[in-house]
């Protein structure tokens, strides 16, 4: 019996467990903060489940991005209740919200704000734009122009607008929900690579179960419109918000999870089916996605479990697949799943 | 049939210009073609289609050679300038049928070149083993695309009707939902009325072309093998360049020459010599100069057994035929004697060089061939086994990997006595160790009776789901705390109470004790 653990002190304190896993120093959450947070979180989840019906995945992964300090890419053919999902977030935590209409005339001026001339004072006034806000809705991004896109980038990677040599930073917290329309895509302006890589997630919303369907139907021919948007009410506070962000980076998460999340990513650089794997941005955003997912679920700890789970959202959007993929009818979450089938799972 | 008569510009044409021909001589007679076949064929169709709506049709385009018959008789008068209107050939249609009609509705129907046989048949009257000879001939060329042309003409039948149904789903109003498919396979009766009547007017359109396209082929396959256009040619040349008086001297000269001439009979000594004439004396002689009839008879029956008598003497008689098997490849006595015969001025050290350089190059051409042949089996040969062997194309099942859920066992042999080894790791506090025995003892044992498809990719949650899908009970609710508490120390860094420790020992003990654990 040359066990190592057995030399060791095998009392149940922190010490001897950072003995035990390596020297890791990460400190736990205590019990009572942990379901503290929990129990707000579940309730900002339920809050708007209440609204937007049979998209309790979509509902999630928009959260998820949300406390781990992320954007979201919300693909979806319209009229499935992206902008009222946004509507029902920034209610549901008290916070601003707008909402922009990309089109193929929005100059980048529109979304960031410009200076303009006043001419009582004769001096230039500052104009913001709807960028400046906590939650920013960019419907159908994909039909604004390369330049109006990239005027995203600044906002979305520095939490700061430039206007005219000056930069301001931003409120926190600020996330952008951008849509875009899986169909319908001529006139349109593909994300580049770039700014794909900027956003933390991207999910997919498809069409409600048939009994999700009728109830939603009900809901909304058994009320006046706008009744049910009215009855949104704010179970979190922006403070609280900022505490359950500030919560994440608390969350233990092994270093055998962290380099199995890493080993995921780099994987598909190396993928024979993948032309352009995910960079190191979808290393850490996996990392986080998957701490504030075990946060959701009233874990203090991250497990391969939630690595998994965050996989698809955080890295279908940042692989190109070859041609030969494409040809023979692969997605790439298809290409993703193989990756994880082989992956072997990490022990300790 | 004279040729001289003949409308068209006669000239030896590959087989795809007689084709063209075809289709110009169609279109220049078309109007009495087609009314040919519309009278004809449109009782039929509509008979058919009353009596059947798919069948009918379908007896319809069996029947297609009686009615293609007319459309020849038509075109084969044209071509030699006798004028057929559609009245002529609809009264001559039923004797035209009487010749063959029950073979070329049965045995005849599928051949890919029948339009082309239809002219031996109809137009030379000829049958059985004379009708096979000609055909023999007739087809005994490398441009023969007689075949190619039913195919072709089959072809554009079908995008006729498809074109057809087509056109329709443009002109429904864009609200309707047009689905080709079900306008092809539906049953309902107006479509396939619909269907039968775009398919008699590609047969309408068609029709005429096909045999047309057949009979220019035919017509050209004379030319060459009769050389019509050298027979037209001479003619043309004869009446133009040389008036009919000067023609009659000239035949008379060349004819005195031809008299007078001293090689004809040095020919004639020639063959004298060779050939042994019977001789007859003056009594047979003057039998041949017998009128009366009975004599005359007899005299014809001696003829016959004379000219017997010849044939059997040489040099006719003695012909025999030989099979046996002859070497012709290389080295053979054809080879040598070629060798003999020919005239080459190259030396002989070359010819020996390039002799054994051929032969070099032949075998080793025949070792790459083997080579690649067997490299080509070796490399099907999945492929091949999976042909002959249906089993082997069964997936294969997956072996199960079981997944270790820690490192602490990884390569090391299982204690015989495990429940021991459970006491001894519990007394020293060594729960990481213990809980992985008590892990992997336990996924072993009820492997034992149902087949867990666990692999290394799992995650401890994930393989809990599928345990907990085959065990049921006191295992499964222990399988639930054991997989609960290691993922707790091994992810969450939480040292598991000793209470904990305790009931798990105790219940492996219970639930897995009894049945031998064995790695």
């Amino acid at each position: 019996m040359n066990d190592a653990e057995l030399e060791s002190n095998p009392s149940p304190d922190i010490t001897a467990e950072e003995t035990i896993v390596g020297g890791q120093t990460e400190s736990l959450i205590d019990q009572q903060t942990l379901n503290q947070a929990y129990g707000q979180i579940d309730a900002l989840k339920n809050n708007v489940q209440r609204l937007l019906i049979g998209q309790n995945d979509v509902v999630e992964q928009v959260i998820i991005a949300f406390l781990a300090g992320g954007h979201v890419l919300l693909e979806g053919v319209p009229g499935l209740g992206k902008t009222l999902l946004i509507r029902a977030l920034a209610k549901s935590i008290d916070l601003d919200y707008k909402r922009v209409q990309f089109t193929p005339d929005l100059m980048p001026a529109d979304v960031t704000g410009h200076s303009m001339l006043d001419m009582a004072t004769g001096k230039f006034a500052l104009r913001k734009g709807p960028a400046f806000t906590h939650l920013l809705l960019a419907d159908e991004i994909n039909r604004a122009p390369a330049k109006t896109q990239a005027a995203l980038l600044e906002v979305m990677q520095e939490y700061q607008i430039t206007i005219d040599g000056q930069s301001m930073p931003l409120e926190t917290p600020f996330m952008v929900l951008a849509t875009q329309n899986p169909i319908d895509n001529e006139g349109t302006y593909p994300l580049p690579e770039a700014e794909l890589d900027r956003f933390m997630l991207k999910v997919l919303v498809s069409y409600p179960e048939h009994q999700d369907e009728i109830t939603l139907t009900k809901l909304n021919t058994e009320n006046q419109t706008g009744v049910v948007n009215a009855s949104i009410q704010s179970v979190l506070s922006k403070e609280d918000a900022l505490g359950l962000k500030a919560l994440v980076s608390r969350v233990l998460i092994d270093d055998k999870v962290v380099d199995y999340a890493v080993g995921l990513v780099r994987a598909t650089r190396e993928w024979d089916g993948i032309v352009h794997g995910a960079g190191i941005r979808a290393s850490i955003a996996l990392v986080q996605a998957a701490k504030v997912k075990a946060l959701c679920e009233g874990q203090g700890f991250v497990t391969p479990d939630h690595i998994k789970a965050m996989l698809l959202p955080v890295l279908r959007h940042r692989i190109i697949l070859s041609a030969e993929r494409e040809i023979s009818g692969s997605s790439a979450e298809q290409v993703l799943s193989e990756i994880i089938q082989q992956a072997a799972s990490p022990r300790q | 049939m004279n040729i001289d008569n003949l409308t068209l510009e006669i000239r030896p044409r590959n087989s795809w210009r007689a084709f063209d021909l075809g289709c110009r001589m169609a279109l220049r007679w078309y109007s009495s073609l087609v009314s040919f076949w519309l009278v004809v064929t449109l009782p039929v169709f509509v008979l058919a289609c009353a009596i059947d709506i798919v069948w009918g049709v379908v007896a319809f385009w069996w029947l297609k050679p009686l009615y293609e018959r007319g459309l020849l008789h038509i075109l084969s008068r044209q071509v030699f300038g006798e004028t057929v209107t559609a009245k002529d050939a609809i009264k001559a249609w039923p004797k035209l049928l009487k010749n063959q009609w029950f073979a070329s509705i049965t045995w005849r129907r599928l051949s890919p070149t029948r339009g082309f046989d239809l002219a031996i048949q109809q137009l030379e009257g000829l049958e059985g083993v004379a009708r096979s000879r000609r055909l023999s001939i007739l087809h005994r060329t490398t441009d023969d695309n007689t075949g190619w042309w039913t195919l072709i003409c089959m072809g554009w039948e079908l995008v006729i009707i498809f074109g057809l149904v087509a056109l329709i789903s443009y002109v429904v109003p864009a609200g309707v939902n047009f689905d080709y498919w079900q306008a092809i396979s539906s049953e309902a009766w107006g479509v396939e009325l619909t269907f039968n009547i775009f398919t008699y007017f590609a047969y309408l359109i068609m029709g005429p072309i096909y045999i047309a396209g057949s009979f220019a082929a035919y017509l050209n396959r004379r030319v060459i093998l009769e050389g019509w256009d050298i027979e037209i040619g001479f003619k043309r040349a004869l009446k133009k360049v040389v008036k009919p008086s000067m023609g009659a001297t000239l035949s008379c000269l060349f004819a005195l020459v031809l008299c007078v001439s001293p090689v004809s009979e040095t020919w004639a000594e020639d063959d004298a010599q060779k050939i042994e004439v019977p001789q007859f004396d003056n009594e047979k002689t003057s039998e041949l100069n017998d009128t009366d009839p009975a004599n005359q008879q007899n005299i014809e029956f001696e003829s016959e057994v004379k000219i017997r008598a010849i044939l059997d003497a040489p040099p006719f008689n003695g012909q025999k035929t030989e099979t046996a098997y002859r070497w012709v490849g290389w080295g053979s006595d054809d080879d040598e004697e070629e060798e003999e015969k020919s005239d080459s001025n190259l030396p002989p050290w070359l010819t020996a060089a390039l002799l054994f350089f051929a032969n070099f190059s032949e075998v080793l051409m025949w070792l790459v061939f083997g080579i690649a042949l067997l490299l080509l089996v070796y490399l099907s040969k999945d492929n091949i086994k999976g042909f002959f062997n249906q089993a082997s194309k069964q997936p294969a099942v997956e072996e199960l990997d079981m997944p270790l859920f820690s490192q602490a066992y990884q390569g090391d042999t299982l204690p015989d006595d495990v429940a021991s080894e459970i006491d001894l790791l519990f007394d020293a506090q060594a729960y990481r160790k213990l809980m992985s025995l008590m892990l992997i003892t336990s996924l072993l044992e009820i492997s034992k009776k149902q087949a867990l498809p666990l692999t290394k990719s799992m995650t401890e949650r994930e393989c809990l789901e599928v345990i907990k899908a085959s065990v049921v009970g006191e295992r499964s609710e222990f399988m639930q705390r054991l997989v609960d508490t290691w993922v707790h120390l091994a992810w969450a860094h939480e040292w598991p109470e000793k209470p904990t420790m305790q009931w798990l020992c105790a219940q492996w003990k219970t639930l897995f004790a009894e049945s031998e654990v064995s790695p």
